[in-house]
């Protein structure tokens, strides 16, 4: 998937390795190459000395002590045998490439507002900002690989914090479940959320449940700005049923998408070229289908548009549904 | 009918709503064929409709849309074929807290789908605001049956949420219209 158009417009920052085993260092390595792309930074390996941020191993060593009185911001790496770092950044080993990513983009939060709470703990760092960059959101990231299956407790609940509370996620059910509150402001697009991490907390009882689609459909706007990256822009897109519309915005745009793309496969041309929808938005609703499990990918199928497709208002009931629409004020 | 007139018919199960978004929607005042409601079982209200319910929109410059309800009961079913001739689209309308929601859903989903030929919209109505449980069970279960068509929650009180299913099914006209049917 070519993503070097993402990397272009992306900040670098370079990451350095102090006292981590050949094994753990040689694991970051691979997850930085995964990672490529998707982190709000293009992050890179370097050596201590030009890092902007050390990942550095809990053991009280020379070494480590050393670099600690850098004043560099550092990741803390533990093992689960060893006492919770009272560090703002912290990963227990063994540490998968979402928690790696999560972390890295917490700091890249941190570093862009000018770095002054990076004395804080983990719960306490504000939710990262989206990039205005082509970027795919950590927690849009984070979404992907839960509803994918790949969390540590499928059975387990995710959570993600915003600066107006928490987003709970329960991917075995596929509910959210947060405050109303947050939900409208999700809805209205003036709050944004962080990576889904994994929790020991109960949902509390006073918040609502949310469907997957229609969360997925609230936050696409800046979940990924384009076509997510894990999806091929030049394949045909059918959507296997309509959404349940829940929450979402029920406006005739995607009214016309939904009976487009469940007819039968489309290119995102095609689509456009008879619903009109602008691309940025075309791309949201397909990103929060792709999200809600709801879209079909087909690679080759790229069957020519009917002629009659392109002729807007000539079918039998075209002038009638025009008139019936202007008559009823439902023109868009 | 006539060339520049269509159809869109509305069904569902006695006490739905069917007349009231007839009404919401029609220039003139429904044209109702009510009885005395003998199923009091089925829905607390003193009348039904036996017939059907008839109502028609104006467009400016000519023709115009019928809208058509279909009796809820079934023993008045053989009315349904004959309303369902030449439409457009047809709108089933659901009671959410009905008991009978599920056989409702296939009595009248079954009459009308005609393998998704006839573009259709569900609207089931009397639910919470947040209930969207009932939404996604009706949604799963004519999934099984690989029957997809949009369902919406509504208040047919409410001409916005009537205007709602009436332009879904508008929609799905439009890209019948334009052929667009699986290749």
């Amino acid at each position: 998937m070519p993503i070097s158009w993402i990397v272009e417009t992306m900040r670098k920052q370079r990451l350095g390795f102090v006292g981590l085993g050949d094994d753990t260092a040689s694991a970051c390595l691979s997850m930085l190459k995964i990672m490529d792309g998707r982190s709000e930074v293009d992050w890179s390996h370097s050596d201590p000395d030009s890092a902007d941020v050390l990942m550095i191993s809990c053991d009280q060593t020379d070494e480590t002590q050393r670099w600690e009185r850098s004043g560099k911001p550092r990741i803390v790496v533990y093992h689960g045998n060893q006492q919770k770092p009272a560090s703002p950044f912290i990963l227990q080993h063994p540490f998968r490439v979402m928690q790696l990513l999560s972390v890295l983009d917490e700091v890249a939060g941190t570093l862009s507002s000018g770095g002054t709470s990076l004395s804080h703990s983990p719960a306490q760092v504000a939710a990262p900002s989206t990039s205005v960059s082509n970027n795919v959101s950590p927690f849009w990231l984070s979404l992907h690989e839960a509803v994918n299956g790949n969390v540590t407790d499928p059975a387990g609940l995710l959570v993600s914090s915003s600066s107006h509370g928490v987003l709970y996620f329960k991917p075995a059910s596929q509910r959210f479940y947060a405050s109303k509150a947050l939900f409208r402001q999700l809805a209205a697009g003036s709050v944004e959320l962080g990576p889904l991490k994994s929790t020991a907390e109960a949902v509390p009882e006073e918040t609502v449940a949310c469907p997957l689609f229609s969360l997925c459909w609230m936050v696409s706007r800046y979940g990924a700005t384009h076509l997510a990256p894990w999806m091929n822009p030049e394949g045909a897109f059918h959507l296997k049923r309509w959404p349940s519309f829940g929450t979402l915005e029920k406006s005739r745009t995607h009214l016309s998408l939904c009976a487009l793309m469940t007819k039968r496969p489309l290119t995102r041309e095609q689509i456009q070229q008879v619903s009109h929808c602008s691309e940025e938005e075309l791309d949201r609703f397909i990103n929060a289908c792709e999200m809600s499990d709801l879209m079909v990918f087909e690679e080759a199928v790229q069957v020519p548009l009917p002629e009659a497709a392109a002729e807007e208002g000539k079918g039998r009931f075209g002038g009638l549904i025009k008139g019936l629409r202007s008559r009823l004020g439902l023109s868009a | 009918m006539t060339n520049d007139e269509f159809k869109i018919l509305f069904t569902g199960p006695m006490g739905a709503g069917k007349t009231t978004a007839i009404t919401a929607l029609s220039d003139q005042e429904c044209v109702s064929t009510d009885v005395v409601n003998t199923d009091i079982d089925q829905c607390d209200k003193e009348m039904t409709t036996a017939a059907l319910d008839y109502g028609f929109i104006d467009i400016p410059g000519g023709g115009g849309v019928r809208l058509y309800g279909t009796p809820g009961q079934e023993r008045f079913r053989f009315m349904w074929p004959i309303l369902a001739n030449n439409a457009a689209g047809v709108i089933v309308l659901l009671n959410g807290e009905h008991p009978d929601l599920d056989s409702h859903l296939s009595v009248f989903v079954d009459a009308f789908w005609e393998q998704g030929a006839m573009p259709m919209v569900i609207g089931v109505g009397r639910l919470a605001s947040e209930d969207f449980e009932i939404i996604e069970r009706i949604t799963d279960t004519l999934l099984e049956r690989h029957i997809s068509p949009p369902i919406f929650s509504v208040d047919v009180r409410e001409k916005d949420d009537v205007l709602l299913l009436v332009e879904a099914l508008l929609c799905q006209i439009e890209v019948n219209e334009m052929g667009m049917m699986q290749a």
